[in-house]
């Protein structure tokens, strides 16, 4: 592609009569005003209401300045260190285990079979689900008494009197796997499509030099499958990271802290305590790391991806 | 060149310009209404002041009204067309889960918007909106006879009419009020050979002898255990009944003395050896679900529990449960042990027609309202006590009457804390129970974290 | 693609077979099993729906349906998520597909700065702008009103129409566009009269995306929303109600969120795949 942008450079430039237009920032005009003016605006005055005390069960809600204390009183908050370990125990825990299954089922189905399309579309659909809904539908499965899960677990022998959402070694796990229910597709669709990319050719060679399906799979499919995997994973980090549907609607952040993610927590200390300025201190501080943590990542990303 | 771009951005604007119009309406339509009606009734009840036609006076006026979702609200818009039929305000009710409802009204309040005249919430808030000017006192329109008319403060539970004032004046009118009592199984006690508890050593000793002599099969006692408002408001019937308190004298939270720690223990190993599995995520409805499809032999829970207890079509256990006040633990109470909860109608500061609002206030937890609510849902924590006489309540909700009366007149009404800062200290001493419940802390470790926490950092004292 | 099969013998190949289709049948299980539980249930009555051992076979019923529309708050809502998804993903496009093509036809300065810019506009945390958006929507007077929640879905899905069409304007052949500029048209013309066309079915997969992701979304629309504008996911939580959850009515207002969600879903799987991919792998 980066062939095909020089040689359209090439056309524009050659083109005799062709100014050099900045034609291209006419196209880009309206995202980019719509995104300042929607987006800047309000990050301003967050980062405005950062530097105050505004919490909206005192002083009427009025801002009274305070610099950067609420700074200080995050990086002193034992409760949000405990909220970023949970956030990140929660993303790695999500996110790993999205990446392995998909790649793992991409493989297995990695053959030509009647109605492969057909199980495309079917693994489409938890990723279109609400979160919201999937969150109360998980939510009753986990149930003590009423739930499938435990029922199941007690038809197989396993016992069936486990609390799933109420045990707090139990409770991340469980809602690591709605996650992972609902977005290993996205990943396995992903990994489908870049396998179906490989050509032909490399098969006739595997196939001619003897290789066994499982050499296949560790010296050509794989390695071709690493870039995808790679930007998959930062793709859904992004969106992990803010994972917050399920975990309001399934455990609000409990038993105890166990599930209490800084998205989770940043709500409890906004919506539950009114401390305003404080839950958007947290949001801010979070918001940054993660942006400056991401550029570094993906600028890595894009030089191996292009050197591959 | 530009004068495509030109023709490109007018198309966007028109887009834009059509999407707003389609956007307001449909929205925005409530709101540009209400400002007409606004402006209009400040001049009708100005000058229609010295005339007594409450029918003309509110005419046009609109009242909007932040519900929480509650049987009363539900009886509340089926009876809307009658309020506006008799004063001609048009009422416009939003129901909103009980969980959303504090953060609407006080998004609302700081930004002073007149979106809401009337909210309808937990007492628990009241402190909080009194001290930031967010709610009116009510005392002076209780008295102007022009806007009085459904407005009768004896017929309301003194307790409940109580509860609902601050610092001397009113500031609600109640529009539900629970308590909390003991309930157990009358059939099982008498089974068992059990007396009914009085003392928490009865209480452990009773669930003990259930769960022996059963053989595991009925728990001794089923209890709300879940993270936040539920814990507390159970534990907090532990903490008044072992001689425990909130604030001391100087308001500082005064939850972790030997009394509170004994009551958290209490409830942790009550809970733990004789309650059912998966009591940690026990709200009120799970809880009450577990007492009445009978799989726990006693409960202490809501008053109000006792009309689905009673109620054939939900229960398993009808006419078999015996109501009692919840025990205690010793002789030196410093209040109640048992709860007095009350949510109540507030008039909003910001309103542009308290007068107009208190009306609908007034009507709304007035008797014949409150009687007629009772044949719409299942309603048994009414206000009125008129409508606790009349017939369709002892009808339905007779069998425990006596008890929940009895409960409501010991109620504690600062069993829950009620300052401006109630909301945060009941989050962080339901996360505090809720690690206790789990045994990733003991109590004594988590209510003297707790209370240090609040006190420095909430409380500020 | 390749075919192994002269390698094996029949028995072993045909095991193989079996075995392939009874785990495909569990994966697949796995994934469908919440949406059509989530149908069945909602089908009960209040007894069936959480019967120990689980009721396979039970006699349908609408109840919970009826319940659902009885207060008549729920067809508007339904309504309100129409209108904000399909107005909030119209503009969206409008806005984004130029400039999607921009930097998929164009070579400009800072072009990788641009598109991460973009792309970590979806980085930050709702709740970080919630209350400045609260307010400044509240100045403008128009809480209660669409209007908030189309503004913040068009913020919100613009990232993914600037990162997902340009791989489908990378498709077309170079020579089409050059074509149309020696032919003399104004670049206006060629986006518009050559370029658009041929990228219809990117066009459809990225719509139904924002349209999904604009339905799906729950804290802006529970802060942001009043009664009048209330979305479905955040009306779906007003089931959860002081007297407990209504389980029934619940379950059948989570199947109406869901359905056309995932009708959606199976008639882009294709284009959207495809998008996800090369937009994913080219960057």
């Amino acid at each position: 592609m980066v062939d095909a942008n020089n040689a359209q450079n090439a056309v524009l430039m050659n083109n005799p009569g062709r100014k050099k237009s900045k034609i291209h920032l006419y196209f880009l005009l309206p995202s980019l005003i719509t995104i300042i003016v929607i987006m800047i605006v309000p990050f301003f005055y967050s980062l405005y209401i950062t530097l105050h005390n505004a919490n909206l069960l005192e002083n009427g809600g009025r801002f009274t300045f305070n610099g950067l204390g609420n700074f200080i009183s995050f990086f002193q908050d034992e409760r949000a260190l405990n909220a970023i370990a949970v956030t990140l125990k929660f993303v790695l825990g999500a996110v790993a285990l999205e990446a392995l299954l998909g790649i793992a089922i991409s493989l297995f189905l990695d053959r030509n079979f009647k109605g492969k399309s057909i199980v495309r579309s079917i693994l489409i659909v938890p990723m279109f689900m609400t979160p919201v809904v999937t969150g109360l539908v998980w939510r009753t499965f986990y149930d003590p008494t009423a739930g499938i899960l435990n029922f199941i677990l007690g038809v197989l022998g396993l016992g069936n009197r486990y609390d799933w959402l109420g045990n707090t070694f139990s409770a991340l796990p469980s809602i690591i796997m709605v996650d992972v229910w609902q977005w290993t597709p996205f990943m396995v669709l992903l990994f489908m499509a870049s396998l179906d990319s490989i050509s032909g050719d490399i098969y006739e060679a595997a196939y001619v030099a003897g290789a066994s399906e499982f050499q296949l799979i560790k010296y050509v499919k794989l390695p071709l499958l690493v870039p995808t995997v790679f930007i998959a994973i930062v793709l859904r980090m992004i969106d992990c990271i803010k994972a917050f549907d399920i975990i309001y609607v399934m455990t609000k952040g409990g038993p105890g802290l166990a599930t209490e993610t800084i998205n989770m927590y940043a709500y409890t200390v906004g919506f539950n305590f009114f401390r305003i300025g404080y839950a958007t201190t947290i949001a801010f501080v979070f918001t940054f790391c993660i942006t400056t943590l991401l550029s570094f990542i993906v600028s890595k990303l894009l030089n191996r991806v292009n050197t591959n | 060149m530009i004068k495509k771009f030109k023709k490109v951005i007018s198309i966007i604007v028109c887009v834009l310009l059509s999407i707003a119009m389609l956007g307001g309406c449909g929205g925005g339509a409530g709101k540009t209404a209400g400002d007409e009606g606004t402006k209009a009734s400040a001049g009708e009840t100005k000058a229609e002041q010295t005339q007594e036609q409450p029918k003309d006076k509110f005419k046009g006026v609109k009242i909007n009204a932040l519900l929480e979702g509650h049987p009363t609200s539900n009886a509340l818009k089926q009876l809307e067309a009658e309020f506006e039929k008799e004063t001609g305000i048009d009422l416009n009710l939003e129901i909103v889960p009980y969980n959303e409802l504090p953060q609407k009204a006080l998004l609302g309040f700081s930004q002073k918007s007149d979106r809401y005249d009337v909210i309808f919430n937990d007492r628990v808030y009241m402190p909080g909106y009194v001290e930031n000017d967010y709610i009116i006192p009510l005392d002076d329109f209780v008295k102007n006879d022009e806007i009085n008319k459904y407005c009768d403060l004896n017929d309301f539970v003194e307790q409940y009419l109580n509860a609902c004032k601050y610092k001397d004046k009113l500031y609600g009118l109640p529009v539900y009020g629970e308590s909390t009592f003991l309930m157990y199984r009358k059939d099982l006690f008498e089974e068992y050979g059990i007396k009914v508890p009085q003392t928490m050593d009865e209480m452990v000793e009773a669930a003990k002898t259930v769960k022996e002599k059963s053989n595991g099969k009925i728990y001794g006692i089923t209890l709300r255990g879940q993270q936040g408002i539920h814990a507390v408001y159970i534990w907090a019937g532990f903490l008044w009944g072992f001689g425990g308190r909130w604030f001391d004298e100087n308001g500082r939270l005064d939850i972790a003395t030997p009394e509170a720690i004994k009551a958290t223990e209490y409830y942790v190993n009550l809970l733990t050896n004789y309650g059912p599995p998966g009591f940690s995520n026990f709200g009120w409805q799970e809880n009450r679900l577990a007492f009445q499809q009978g799989n726990a032999a006693m409960t202490f829970d809501a008053t109000v529990n006792g009309a689905y207890n009673e109620d054939p079509k939900e229960s398993s256990i009808v006419g078999k449960v015996g109501y009692a006040p919840v025990p205690t633990g010793t002789d030196k109470l410093q209040g109640g042990q048992c709860s007095l909860a009350v949510h109540g109608l507030y008039i909003s500061k910001f309103s542009k027609n308290p007068e107009a609002a208190f009306m609908f206030a007034s009507w709304a937890t007035g008797k014949d309202v409150q009687t007629k609510s009772l044949n719409i849902e299942a309603n048994c924590g009414i206000s009125s006590k008129s409508a606790m006489e009349s017939e369709e309540f002892n009808q339905k909700y007779g069998s425990f009457k006596d008890g929940m009366l009895e409960a409501i007149k010991n109620g504690n009404v600062d069993y829950l804390p009620s300052v401006p800062q109630s909301s945060e200290i009941i989050e962080k001493v339901g996360t505090a129970l809720s690690q206790c419940l789990a045994g990733t802390k003991t109590p004594k470790d988590a209510l003297t974290e707790v209370n240090e926490d609040i006190n420095k950092n909430v409380l500020k004292k | 693609m390749r075919e192994f099969k002269n390698r094996k013998s029949s028995s072993t190949w045909m095991v193989k077979r079996g075995l392939f289709w009874v785990v495909l049948i569990i994966i697949l299980g796995f994934f469908l099993f919440p949406p059509v539980w989530l149908l069945s249930t909602s089908l009960k009555n209040f007894k069936d729906a959480f019967a120990i051992p689980p009721k396979i076979i039970f006699t349908p019923t609408f109840e919970n349906y009826a319940y659902v529309f009885s207060n008549g708050d729920f067809a508007r809502y339904i309504l309100n998520s129409i209108v904000i998804s399909f107005v909030s993903t119209f503009i969206c496009m409008l806005l984004g597909v130029p400039g999607a093509y921009a930097i998929a036809c164009f070579e400009f300065k800072r072009k990788k700065d641009l598109s991460f810019f973009i792309l970590s506009t979806r980085i930050a945390p709702p709740i970080m702008s919630l209350l400045p958006l609260y307010i400044i929507f509240n100045k403008l007077e128009l809480i209660g009103s669409r209007f908030p929640l189309i503004i913040m879905y068009i913020l919100m899905n613009l990232p993914l129409v600037i990162w997902i069409m340009p791989v489908y304007f990378r498709e077309i052949p170079l020579e089409l566009r050059e074509a149309a500029i020696i032919d003399g048209c104004s670049e206006l013309k060629v986006f518009w009269k050559v370029m658009i066309p041929l990228v219809r079915s990117g066009l459809a997969a990225t719509s139904i995306l924002c349209i999904i992701q604009a339905w799906n979304e729950f804290l802006f629309a529970l802060v942001l929303s009043g009664n009048d504008s209330q979305t479905l996911p955040v009306a779906v939580t007003s089931f959860m109600t002081f007297q407990g959850t209504q389980w029934g009515p619940l379950s059948a207002a989570g199947t109406i969120i869901m359905i056309p969600m995932i009708i959606f879903g199976f008639m882009v799987q294709k284009s959207f795949v495809k998008g996800m991919t090369l937009g994913a792998v080219k960057g």
